[in-house]
């Protein structure tokens, strides 16, 4: 493999790091788009190679979140049952679907995510409406010094999302957290930072399953798969560690634009005009 | 629920295992510019570049698993049955799809 094409490689695993960690959001955003794009390479094996970058990077992650105590590991599971089980649907049969199809369905997601970072719903008491479904699990986190007692609602419905969620992580590559993290906050009335740290854990379990399906026939290139989800492991280390340098909510929107703009590009893509 | 410690670290050390691995091989595998062997195993016990790189990739890919194995074992430890049960099941669907992909 050329030295070129494989250090292009590593950058965009770089980028895709720095993104990832710096928006919470996982590196498909980059990944994907670079893959099929400026590669060549096709919707599947775009998605195979992103997996791996998000396994690692947020097993990483996860780990750190878990250590802390933020991840609601219960619910992760419970939530996984249905995450894995979508991403291995997703995976085995993702040879079969089309790929404008895949393509037009990352550009939905894309434009779906750019909307949620800019609007940055977020449910902030946890202690609102209960409605009683699913009333199994009652947590209690310490968040910022606080003791913070929250239950877990509509966990039925969440399962179900969830695994649409996993559907769409192995089909098109992503992590699934734009879907996981306001399920859970706003949906299932879980303070925001258990949210997102149960969905770290959750995307790596998730991710990991796609990729080894993808892995097992033949869809993962395993030189692509090393050169990316390295530099994507020390973007992430780069874009966790600057995180301070720069204002968030700013960068948030601009980004929200880079998103609307993947999100045509590929949609082009899928219309076979690029 | 500070017992959950095993998890983070099981997941860690699996993850920068690999990571090692797979960034060694790598560059192994561009200086030596050998290619791709058909067969991991027969490839790994040759120590061939790629398999190495291939091995760490794998290394990577089940770290997570490694965490949900080690939730399961807290969860046991715990007496706490219906999430043993759970995450053994997430455990189970990987598997059976793994099964299902080597054939």
């Amino acid at each position: 493999m050329e030295m070129v094409f494989l250090l292009g490689l590593v950058l965009t695993g770089v980028l895709a790091g720095i993104v990832g960690s710096f928006f919470g959001v996982g590196g498909g955003v980059i990944v994907v788009p670079a893959l099929t794009i400026l590669f060549g390479f096709t919707a599947q094996e775009s998605a195979a190679v992103s997996l791996v970058g998000i396994t690692a990077s947020s097993s990483y992650a996860a780990s750190f979140f878990i250590s802390k105590d933020l991840v609601n590991l219960r619910l992760g599971m419970v939530l996984m049952v249905a995450t894995v089980t979508g991403s291995v649907v997703g995976a085995l049969f993702a040879a079969q679907v089309e790929e404008w199809a895949l393509l037009a369905l990352f550009s939905l997601v894309m434009a779906y995510s750019g909307f949620y970072m800019i609007r940055n719903p977020e449910r902030l008491s946890a202690h609102s409406v209960m409605t009683g479904s699913g009333r199994i699990y009652s947590n209690r986190t310490e968040i910022d010094g606080r003791m913070m007692e929250y239950k877990v609602d509509h966990t039925a419905s969440g399962v179900a999302v969830s695994g649409v969620s996993g559907l769409l992580s192995s089909l098109i590559g992503i992590g699934g957290g734009s879907v996981n993290v306001p399920l859970m906050n706003i949906w299932m009335n879980v303070p925001m930072k258990v949210s997102t740290s149960t969905s770290s854990f959750m995307i790596c379990v998730t991710a990991m399953s796609g990729a080894v399906i993808y892995y097992l026939n033949g869809t993962l290139l395993p030189l692509v798969a090393a050169a990316v989800s390295l530099g994507m492991v020390v973007g992430s280390f780069i874009g966790s560690h600057s995180t301070r340098y720069f204002d968030g909510r700013t960068l948030r929107r601009q980004f929200s634009v880079f998103m609307f703009v993947i999100a045509a590009i590929c949609l082009l893509e899928a219309g076979g005009i690029l | 629920m500070k017992d959950m410690k095993p998890v983070a670290s099981s997941i860690r050390y699996t993850l920068f295992l690999g990571i090692a691995v797979t960034a060694l091989g790598l560059i192994w595998t561009f200086l030596s510019g050998r290619g791709e062997p058909s067969d991991i195993l027969s490839g790994l016990m040759a120590l061939e570049p790629y398999s190495v790189m291939e091995t760490g990739l794998l290394l990577i890919i089940i770290s997570p698993m490694i965490g949900v194995v080690s939730a399961a074992v807290v969860f046991a430890r715990q007496k706490d049955l219906s999430y043993l049960l759970v995450s053994l099941v997430v455990l189970s669907i990987v598997i059976l799809a793994i099964l299902v992909g080597m054939l």
